[in-house]
C-alpha cells in the first residue's frame, strides 16, 4: 500500500465520525422527501421509501404557498445582492486604493457592523421601519439586510482590488485615460471574477438570512423561504414533514451547490476582514 | 520630443521630506539616467514629472509648458514600469493600441502605428497573445511598444530591466539604447544598478537622501566625482577608501594614513590650505598593484585573505593598513590566503576628499 | 478639480456609511433610549425612567436564569466547536485522497441556512417517527422511541451540538489559514533537529496557531452569543424556558409579550457585552510589533523602497 493511500485510509477514518453527523440529515431530508405521506407516519421506519415519489415537490409547489416564498426570497436576495454591491465597490475602492484620513477608522467601523447581529437591535430595527411605515415591505428586508451584509462585500470586494496592481492604472493614465476611464476599462474587468463571487456570498447570506426575514416580514404573503418553511413546523395540526423536506432540500442544495463551487474563494474575505 | 525641467523641486509625504531642492535640466533628446540607492527618491521624482506624485515645491517643465498641475492623461509622456503594468485582459495588440483609441485616433492611424512599432521591436507574431503567455523580455518589448506607439515627448522607465535575468539584462540594454539612438526621444531612465547608469546614459544624475550628488557623463563622474558617496557609487568593485591626514610642505604633499604610512600625493596650486587637513584616499581596485614578497618588513605589506578568479582576471582581498583593500588585476595572479603582498597605490589615480564632508579635495 | 480629488474617498465610501448608520446606527440609539424609558406595548415612550427597565429584567428569575443558560450555551458551543475544528483542519491540511471532498463536506453546513438546519434537524430528533431514534434502534443502541425535545436536558444538549457542529466549518476555515501559513521548512527544520510528531505539534504547530485560536474564540463567542434561529426554531425556549437564551428571551418579551422596556433593556444588556468581546477582539488582533508597522508606513511613504522590496 502507497504511504499516501495509507495516509487518506487514516484520514477518512478519523473524519468519519463527523462526516456521518453532518450528512445524517441531508439523508434524512432526501428520503422524507420521497417518500410519500402514507409511509411517513409508519412505526415500521426504514431508511428507503418502499415507493420512491416525487410528488411532495410538485404539492409544496402549488399548494403550500411554496412557490410564492422562493419569488419572495428571490426577489430579496437579488436586491439585498444588488444593494451590498453597489454601495461595497465604491467603498473598496476607497479603502484599497485611497490614502485618506479616517480610513483606519472606517476599518474598524466596519468591524464593528459585523460583530453586532442584528437581533440584538431587532427591536429598534422594527420600530424604525414601523415608524417609516414599511413592516412587510420586502425593500425594507433589503435595505436591513445589506447594510449587515456590507461589510464582508468591502473586505471582500478590496481583497481583489489589492490585488490589481497600482501600476495598471497609472499606466492607463499616462496612456490617456481618464480616472473614470481607467476604472471602467482597466480595473473593473480585472475585478469583476471577484465582484462576482463577492455577489453570490452575498445572495448566499441573504438567501439564508432568518431573523431578519422572521421580523420585518410579518405578513404570510412576503414571506421568504426559510421564513416560510419553519412556519410550516409550528402549526398546531398535524406537521407534514414530506412536504417540509421537499421544499427544504429545493431551498437548500441549489444553495449549497453554489457555495460548495467558491467556498476556496471564501478565505480572502476573512482575512482582509481581520482574521489574519 | 521635448527637453523636460526640474526647478527646485521639494516633495513632503506629510512632514515628511523625500526630495530636497532638486534642479535637473534634461535637454531634447538626452538619455538621462537617475541612479542611487534605495529610498534616495529617484522613483519618487521620475513619479512627479509622470504625475503621479504631486509636486510639493519647486516647478516642472515640459518643453515650456509648466506641468505641475496637469493630470498624467493630458501630459505627454509614456512610462514603462518595473512590472511592465501590461494589461492582463488585453491582447499585445490592444495594450499597445490602448494609448491610441484613448487619444481616439483613427482605425488607420492605429494600424499603421502598430506595424512600425511591432516592426521595430519584433513583435510580429505576438500580437494576438495576452500578456501571461509571454516571456519577461517579450513582456519588456510589449512595455516598450506600447510606450513607442505614441510617440511622446518623453520616455520614463521606472528600473524596467531589475525584473530580468542577467543575461537577457545585458541585451536589453544595448536593445533600449539602440531605440533611443533611432529615435530620439528625450528619456529619464532610474535604476539602482550602477552598470545600467554607466552603459546607458549621456548623462547621469546621482542622487541620494533626496539630494543630487552630482550630474555629469558617466566618464566625468567615473574619473572625478564629486565626492566620496559618488566615487564609492559608481564603479565596480566600489572604490577602497583609507582615512588619515595630509600634510603639505610647499610643493611636497604626503598623505599619511592613521597607521602612519605615507604616500606621496601629487602637487597641484592651493595645497598650501591642506596641510594638517583629515581626509580620506580613495583608490579604485584597478589602481592598485600587488606583489608578492618574502619579507615582512617592507612597510606596504599586506596580507592577502581571499582570492577570487573569474578566468581572466583575479580580485583579492587584502587586509592592508587595518582595513580591507579589493584589488583587481586584470590577469591571472597566483595568490593564496595568508600571503604576504605588498600594496602599491597608482596615487596619479587617487581621489582626495575631505574627511569631514566628503567633498573632492583634489 | 483637485478639491474634489481630496474630497472623493469620502463620497466613495458614503452610501456604505449611510446605509449602516440608518439600518444599523439609529437602532441602537432608538434600543439604548428605550430601555431608559417606560414603553407601553404599542412601543410610545411614556417617562423616563432611568435604570428601572433594569432592575425589572434582573429581578425576573427567568432572566437571570437564562443568563446563567446563554454561558453556558457559549461556553460549550465555542470550546467544543474549537476543540474539534483544530484536529479537523489538521487533517484537512494533510494530502490525502479525496480531499476536497472532505473540505467540501465538513463545510457543508455553512452553506446552509441555520433556520433550515434546524427545521431538517427537528424531524431527525423527532420522538416518533425521526431518523435518530430509528437509527439508534437499529443498531441496538436504544430500545423504544425518545422525545429528545421533551426533555430540558436532552434539548439543550442537542441545540449544543448542533450549534457546534454549524460552528465548526467557519472555524476550520480560520485554522486552515493558519495552518497554510505555517511554513513546511519549519517542520522540515524540526525534523532535522529530531522532534518527534507530537513535539513538532507541541512546539512549532500550537504556538503558531494561538494567534488564529484567540481570534476564533472570540468570533465564535460573538456569533454564538448571537445566535437566534437554531434554539428559535427547535425549542422556542421550552420546556419551560430551560432552553432560552438571551437572545431568545429578549425576542419573546418584545414579540410575544409586548414588554418592551424590559426587552430593551435585555437588548443593552447584551449589546454591552458585544461591546466587551468586540473590544477583546481588536486587543487580541492589535499590532503587537509598533516598530514593525511603523517600517510598514515609511514603505507606503518612500515609494521606492516599496519597488526595491517587490524587485
Amino acid at each position: 500500500m502507497s504511504p499516501k493511500l495509507k495516509r487518506s485510509l487514516i484520514c477518512w477514518g478519523l473524519l468519519s465520525p463527523i462526516v456521518v453527523v453532518i450528512l445524517f440529515p441531508y439523508l434524512t431530508m432526501l428520503s422524507t422527501a420521497l417518500t410519500a405521506k402514507s409511509e411517513i407516519f409508519v412505526f415500521e421506519k426504514s431508511w428507503f421509501p418502499k415507493v420512491p415519489t416525487l410528488e411532495n415537490f410538485a404539492m409544496v409547489w402549488t399548494e403550500r404557498g411554496f412557490g410564492r416564498a422562493l419569488a419572495n426570497s428571490l426577489y430579496i436576495s437579488i436586491g439585498a445582492t444588488l444593494l451590498s454591491v453597489i454601495v461595497a465597490v465604491p467603498a473598496a475602492y476607497a479603502m484599497s486604493r485611497l490614502h485618506f484620513k479616517g480610513r483606519n477608522a472606517y476599518r474598524i467601523y466596519l468591524l464593528i457592523t459585523q460583530m453586532i447581529s442584528p437581533i440584538v437591535l431587532i427591536i429598534g430595527l422594527f420600530r424604525l421601519f414601523a415608524f417609516l411605515g414599511m413592516v412587510n415591505s420586502m425593500n425594507a428586508l433589503i435595505a436591513a439586510q445589506s447594510a449587515f451584509f456590507m461589510a464582508f462585500a468591502i473586505w471582500m470586494t478590496a481583497s481583489y482590488f489589492d490585488t490589481v496592481p497600482k501600476e495598471l492604472e497609472e499606466a492607463a493614465w499616462l496612456d490617456g485615460a481618464g480616472k473614470f476611464t481607467a476604472f471602467m476599462r482597466v480595473f473593473l474587468p480585472l475585478c469583476l471574477p471577484g465582484i462576482a463571487v463577492t455577489a453570490l456570498f452575498t445572495f448566499i447570506n441573504s438567501w439564508n438570512e432568518y431573523a431578519l426575514a422572521l421580523t420585518l416580514l410579518r405578513d404570510n404573503a412576503s414571506h421568504t423561504v426559510p421564513v416560510a418553511i419553519a412556519f410550516l413546523t409550528g402549526t398546531l395540526y398535524e406537521i407534514e414533514w414530506n412536504l417540509i423536506m421537499a421544499a427544504t432540500f429545493m431551498a437548500t442544495i441549489p444553495v449549497a451547490i453554489i457555495f460548495a463551487s467558491i467556498q476556496r474563494y471564501l478565505i480572502r474575505g476573512l482575512s482582509l476582514g481581520g482574521v489574519k | 520630443m521635448s527637453s523636460i525641467n526640474v526647478m527646485d523641486v521639494a516633495k513632503f509625504y506629510g512632514s515628511q521630506q523625500v526630495l530636497f531642492d532638486v534642479n535637473v535640466s534634461i535637454e531634447h533628446g538626452e538619455f538621462v539616467v537617475l541612479v542611487g540607492p534605495s529610498g534616495c527618491g529617484k522613483s519618487t521624482l521620475l513619479r512627479m514629472i509622470a504625475g503621479l506624485e504631486s509636486v510639493s515645491g519647486g516647478e516642472i517643465l515640459l518643453g515650456d509648458e509648466l506641468i505641475n498641475d496637469v493630470s498624467p492623461q493630458k501630459r505627454d509622456v509614456a512610462m514603462v514600469f518595473q512590472t511592465y503594468a501590461l494589461y492582463p485582459h488585453m491582447t499585445v495588440e490592444e495594450n499597445i493600441l490602448f494609448a491610441l483609441k484613448m487619444r481616439n485616433q483613427s482605425p488607420q492611424r492605429c494600424e499603421v502605428a502598430l506595424k512600425e512599432v511591432s516592426e521595430i521591436l519584433g513583435l510580429g507574431d505576438l500580437l494576438d497573445r495576452y500578456p501571461k503567455q509571454l516571456s519577461g523580455g517579450q513582456r519588456q518589448r510589449v512595455a516598450m511598444g506600447r510606450a513607442i506607439v505614441r510617440n511622446p515627448q518623453a520616455f520614463l522607465f521606472d528600473e524596467p530591466l531589475s525584473n530580468l535575468d542577467a543575461k537577457l539584462r545585458s541585451h536589453m540594454r544595448t536593445e533600449i539604447r539602440g531605440l533611443h539612438q533611432r529615435l530620439g526621444t528625450t528619456s529619464v531612465y532610474v535604476t539602482h544598478d550602477q552598470v545600467e547608469a554607466m552603459t546607458m546614459a549621456d548623462r547621469i544624475v546621482v542622487m541620494n537622501g533626496g539630494r543630487i550628488e552630482q550630474i555629469g557623463t558617466p566618464i566625468e563622474l567615473y574619473d572625478n566625482p564629486a565626492n566620496k558617496f559618488v566615487a564609492g557609487f559608481l564603479g565596480s568593485p566600489t572604490m577602497n577608501f583609507v582615512d588619515g591626514e595630509l600634510r603639505v610642505d610647499g610643493n611636497d604633499a604626503i598623505f599619511v594614513s592613521h597607521q602612519e604610512k605615507k604616500f606621496q600625493v601629487g602637487a597641484h596650486a592651493n595645497m598650501g590650505d591642506l596641510d594638517k587637513r583629515r581626509a580620506t584616499i580613495g583608490i579604485r581596485p584597478q589602481s592598485i598593484t600587488l606583489t608578492p614578497v618574502d619579507s615582512q618588513d617592507d612597510e606596504l605589506v599586506g596580507h592577502v585573505r581571499v582570492v577570487e578568479q573569474t578566468g581572466s582576471e583575479t580580485i583579492s582581498v587584502v587586509d592592508f593598513l587595518d582595513s580591507e583593500i579589493i584589488v583587481q588585476s586584470p590577469r591571472r595572479q597566483l595568490l593564496h590566503p595568508d600571503q604576504a603582498v605588498r600594496v602599491e597605490f597608482d596615487m596619479a589615480a587617487a581621489h582626495m576628499f575631505d574627511a569631514q564632508n566628503g567633498l573632492r579635495l583634489n | 478639480m483637485k478639491r474634489i480629488g481630496k474630497f472623493s474617498p469620502y463620497l466613495l465610501i458614503a452610501p456604505s456609511f449611510f446605509l449602516s448608520v440608518f439600518v444599523i446606527g439609529y437602532p441602537i440609539f432608538d434600543v439604548v433610549r428605550m430601555s431608559l424609558f417606560k414603553v407601553n406595548r404599542f412601543g410610545k415612550l411614556q417617562k423616563f425612567n432611568g435604570f428601572g427597565n433594569f432592575t425589572k429584567a434582573f429581578s425576573d428569575d427567568v432572566f437571570l436564569q437564562t443568563i446563567g443558560q446563554t454561558a453556558i450555551w457559549t461556553v460549550s458551543v465555542v470550546g467544543g466547536t474549537v476543540l474539534l475544528s483544530i484536529p479537523i483542519a489538521m487533517i484537512l491540511n494533510e494530502d490525502f485522497y479525496g480531499r476536497s471532498v472532505a473540505r467540501t463536506i465538513i463545510l457543508l453546513p455553512w452553506a446552509v441556512s441555520l433556520a433550515m438546519t434546524a427545521v431538517v434537524w427537528t424531524w431527525v430528533v423527532n420522538g416518533d417517527f425521526g431518523t435518530l431514534n430509528m437509527t439508534l434502534n437499529s443498531l441496538g443502541l436504544m430500545d423504544g422511541n425518545y422525545v429528545w425535545l421533551a426533555n430540558a436536558d436532552a434539548a439543550f444538549t442537542i441545540v449544543i451540538l448542533i450549534g457546534i457542529l454549524v460552528s465548526i466549518p467557519f472555524t476550520v476555515t480560520i485554522f486552515l489559514g493558519g495552518l497554510t501559513s505555517i511554513p513546511d521548512t519549519l517542520y522540515e527544520a524540526a525534523m532535522t533537529d529530531g522532534a518527534s510528531g507530537w513535539k513538532r505539534f507541541r512546539y512549532i504547530t500550537m504556538p503558531l496557531l494561538k494567534p488564529f485560536t484567540q481570534i476564533a474564540v472570540v468570533l465564535n463567542v460573538i456569533y454564538v452569543f448571537n445566535s437566534f434561529p437554531l434554539i428559535w426554531i427547535m425549542t422556542n425556549g421550552g420546556p419551560a424556558n430551560q432552553t432560552d437564551i438571551l437572545i431568545t428571551y429578549v425576542y419573546k418579551q418584545a414579540f410575544r409579550f409586548g414588554k418592551l422596556d424590559k426587552a430593551a433593556a435585555g437588548s443593552v444588556v447584551m449589546f454591552a457585552m458585544l461591546v466587551i468581546f468586540t473590544i477583546l477582539y481588536f486587543y487580541i488582533t492589535r499590532d503587537k510589533h509598533p516598530a514593525a508597522k511603523k517600517a510598514k508606513d515609511a514603505d507606503d511613504a518612500v515609494l521606492e523602497d516599496l519597488n526595491v522590496s517587490k524587485a
